[in-house]
């Protein structure tokens, strides 16, 4: 889609136009999903979370301002809030589903020489990363975001990004090579 | 590889890495939720659409008004008379109980208020536990806004004593008094999945989560709406509205409150000798055993089944056995309400002029027998109106554990078939046996003991003060006990809040390692009770 086709599309989205909006949510649902599904490891929180963030950006597309920022980083900048709403309200709940899918997270040796890096194998390794690590590991690495785009929707710069890029991929080798999965 | 992925990597070990990521099979969201997703979505852009207000009608409404004004200027007209064309845009709030926040921008900040602030066009409000706020509006039309609930001001114009607005309630319960509304105004509440549309009325809007509405009147008639259907719902009548477009058709209401006294491997429970269905599609707010003291509310089907569209605990402890309906026939000892038989005795009150086919809220209890005796049988009629504004707060008292607390001070009335927030009340001793279901629902909540959040509470603090400690505390990493002690030195919420949490700004000097920002890290975060003993 080009730059002009998606911001035809959310001007109709942000007048309420419900086939403009299904058309963003199909654009742009998997990545805010994988976002919510890596920071959470729930793909049930996710599923649940990714619903949320999408109800709030048809509530905020009015407040949306092309000429600030792109579309894509702005969503984003949803679901970080989403998820820190999230992380507010279920402080005490443990993420029940990777612990049951994943019991040992520091397998044995001889175990850990059968492990493969799977997407719930990564999503808990990413849990190791500090939160911002994982912001950019996931945006970057896993969503494709670029550099600059990244850095708007966490608001640092686009150097803070390499750097938290270069210490997130290093943190995240030692922890899947100590995991035997590397 | 795109070439983008790999910019600002450094290292081939850390390309290695990012070619391993882009080969791993990531999940995706299943299609049968992502489909339900985007009907969720359209229809919470229709709602967004039906309550918003075309640009050029607002640029007309603007220059319209403008030269009223400025026409009225010149030829002198009267003051009293420059009132009556001047346009309001705001709510006024009153009777903050407990904590409540406003939002100027869609929902992104939140601000704490106090009595008396406004809440303008294209606002937010949202309450906290055990928190409460009145919106009264410029024709003096009050909402009452319950625990737990998030409203928006999609668009308000007061002209020519003429009021248009339009919410959108994404959360929680609203009881509503809308002063009778000209043909030309609008009152309108939309929800992710329904409209309440009237014209002078009283009703009560129950969002439990995003997929379900609930609309129930107490006096007048209510237009209700869900994706194309319509459904009329007269004074004790209620309906759901759901995310798949349903629309149940309008049922007499029913309302218990009591000790749950089984339940059935058939989704039949019973409360104080009255029996109800639990389906897969009530919405049970908590786990319950027998014996816990309930809230329920439901429907009364045309087959006489009770069905339960919302089971809470209940805040109080005063039991209460309602329902609504038409009367059918009346004897000396036997009154038959919509297909329901109750017993009339020398004790049960009953409102005058009521005769067959009167509207009528009934009051019982359930004898031995199993009968219903009526205890009251009156008017369905929203006698008393919305509560009482109060202009002031009362301070703080400082001090020890109190024997009894509440937040605004004496206990209110129940308010007869009316739902609304009840207030905070207990006995103040941590290891009562009389539970405080807000106290467990805010422990469980921020991973804390029951008896902590009861010592807070016994120290004179509201539930929604609680939580909004507790959440405070979570996300900025400051003990919660520095944070009530912040209050006690005389800090209000609003400032405490902007000072332990500081709206975000653009970041200068970046700091690759400073979490301020955003700290998202996942699991149990800063200790809410760090620090304290």
């Amino acid at each position: 889609m080009t730059e002009n086709a998606e911001y035809k599309t959310v001007k109709a989205a942000s007048r309420g136009d419900p086939e403009a909006v299904a058309h963003l949510y199909e654009l742009y649902h998997t990545g805010i999903f994988r976002f919510l599904y890596y920071r959470t490891g729930s793909q049930m929180y996710a599923e649940d979370l990714t619903s949320e963030v999408f109800l709030r950006m048809v509530r905020s597309l009015a407040g949306f301002q092309p000429g600030k920022g792109t579309f894509a980083a702005w969503l984003y900048q949803i679901a970080r809030r989403v998820l820190y709403d999230w992380y507010r309200s279920n402080a005490a709940h443990p993420l029940v589903e990777l612990a049951e899918s994943h019991p040992d997270p520091a397998p044995q040796p001889e175990e850990a020489a059968s492990q493969s890096l799977d997407h719930a194998v990564l999503a808990e390794a990413i849990r190791d990363l500090s939160a911002e690590q994982q912001d950019v590991v996931i945006l970057r690495f896993i969503n494709g975001l670029s550099l600059e785009m990244t850095a708007e929707a966490i608001h640092r710069s686009i150097d803070a990004v390499k750097g938290l890029q270069s210490r997130g991929l290093q943190k995240l080798r030692e922890v899947l090579t100590e995991r035997g999965v590397l | 590889m795109n070439k983008d992925i790999l910019a600002g990597i450094e290292s081939e070990a850390d390309a290695e890495l990012v070619n391993r990521l882009q080969l791993v099979d990531h999940p995706t969201l299943a299609a049968e939720k992502a489909s339900a997703q985007v009907t969720q979505l359209k229809a919470a852009a229709r709602a967004q659409r039906a309550g918003s207000v075309p640009k050029s009608w607002k640029w007309i409404l603007a220059v319209t008004g403008t030269v009223a004004v400025v026409t009225l200027v010149v030829i002198g007209v009267m003051a009293g008379l420059l009132r009556n064309v001047q346009q309001v845009q705001a709510a006024s709030l009153d009777n903050v109980s407990g904590i409540v926040e406003i939002s100027n921008d869609i929902g992104q900040t939140w601000t704490v208020v106090e009595d008396g602030e406004d809440l303008a066009s294209g606002g937010g409000i949202r309450t906290y536990a055990g928190s409460s706020v009145l919106l009264t509006f410029p024709d003096g039309s009050v909402v009452q806004v319950g625990e737990e609930a998030e409203v928006y001001v999609t668009s308000l114009e007061y002209s020519k004593k003429t009021l248009k607005l339009v919410l959108l309630q994404t959360a929680g319960e609203t009881t509503h008094w809308v002063v009778p509304i000209k043909e030309s105004g609008q009152y309108l509440v939309n929800t992710m999945t329904g409209a309440a549309q009237v014209h002078g009325t009283v009703f009560n809007v129950n969002v439990p989560d995003a997929g379900l509405a609930r609309f129930a009147v107490t006096d007048g008639v209510v237009a209700v709406s869900n994706a194309g259907s319509e459904v009329l719902l007269a004074a004790g009548q209620a309906t759901l509205a759901e995310l798949d477009g349903t629309l149940v058709p309008a049922a007499y209401d029913f309302s218990l409150k009591g000790v749950l006294e089984s339940i059935a491997t058939d989704g039949t429970w019973t409360v104080n000798g009255v029996s109800f269905l639990v389906t897969e599609d009530t919405r049970l707010k908590g786990e319950f055993v027998v014996g816990d003291f309930i809230h329920v509310i439901g429907r009364v089907l045309e087959s006489g089944e009770r069905v339960a569209d919302l089971v809470m605990f209940s805040q109080t402890d005063k039991e209460i056995l309602c329902f609504s309906g038409t009367v059918e026939s009346i004897t000396e000892t036997e009154w038959v309400v919509s297909g329901q038989s109750v017993i009339v005795d020398n004790e049960t009150i009953l409102s005058d002029d009521l005769e067959v086919g009167s509207l009528v809220e009934v009051r019982f209890t359930v004898q031995e027998d199993g009968s219903w005796l009526s205890l009251e049988i009156s008017q369905f009629t929203d006698e008393q109106g919305p509560p009482e504004t109060k202009p002031t707060k009362q301070p703080r008292e400082k001090g020890g554990p109190k024997g009894k607390v509440t937040e605004t001070g004496e206990p209110e009335e129940e308010l007869d078939g009316t739902p609304g927030p009840e207030k905070e009340q207990g006995v103040c001793d941590p290891e009562t046996k009389q539970v405080q279901p807000e106290a467990t629902r805010l422990a469980e909540r921020y991973g804390v003991t029951y008896e902590e959040i009861m010592t807070w509470f016994c120290l004179n603090y509201g539930f929604g003060e609680i939580d909004l400690a507790y959440s405070m505390s979570l996300e900025s990493g400051v003990p919660v006990a520095d944070i009530f002690a912040m209050r006690e030195s005389g800090l209000g919420w609003g400032l405490i809040k902007q000072t332990l949490l500081p709206k975000e700004k653009p970041v200068e000097q970046p700091d690759p390692e400073n979490k301020n920002n955003a700290d998202l890290t996942p699991g149990p975060g800063p200790s809410p009770n760090k620090g304290k003993n």
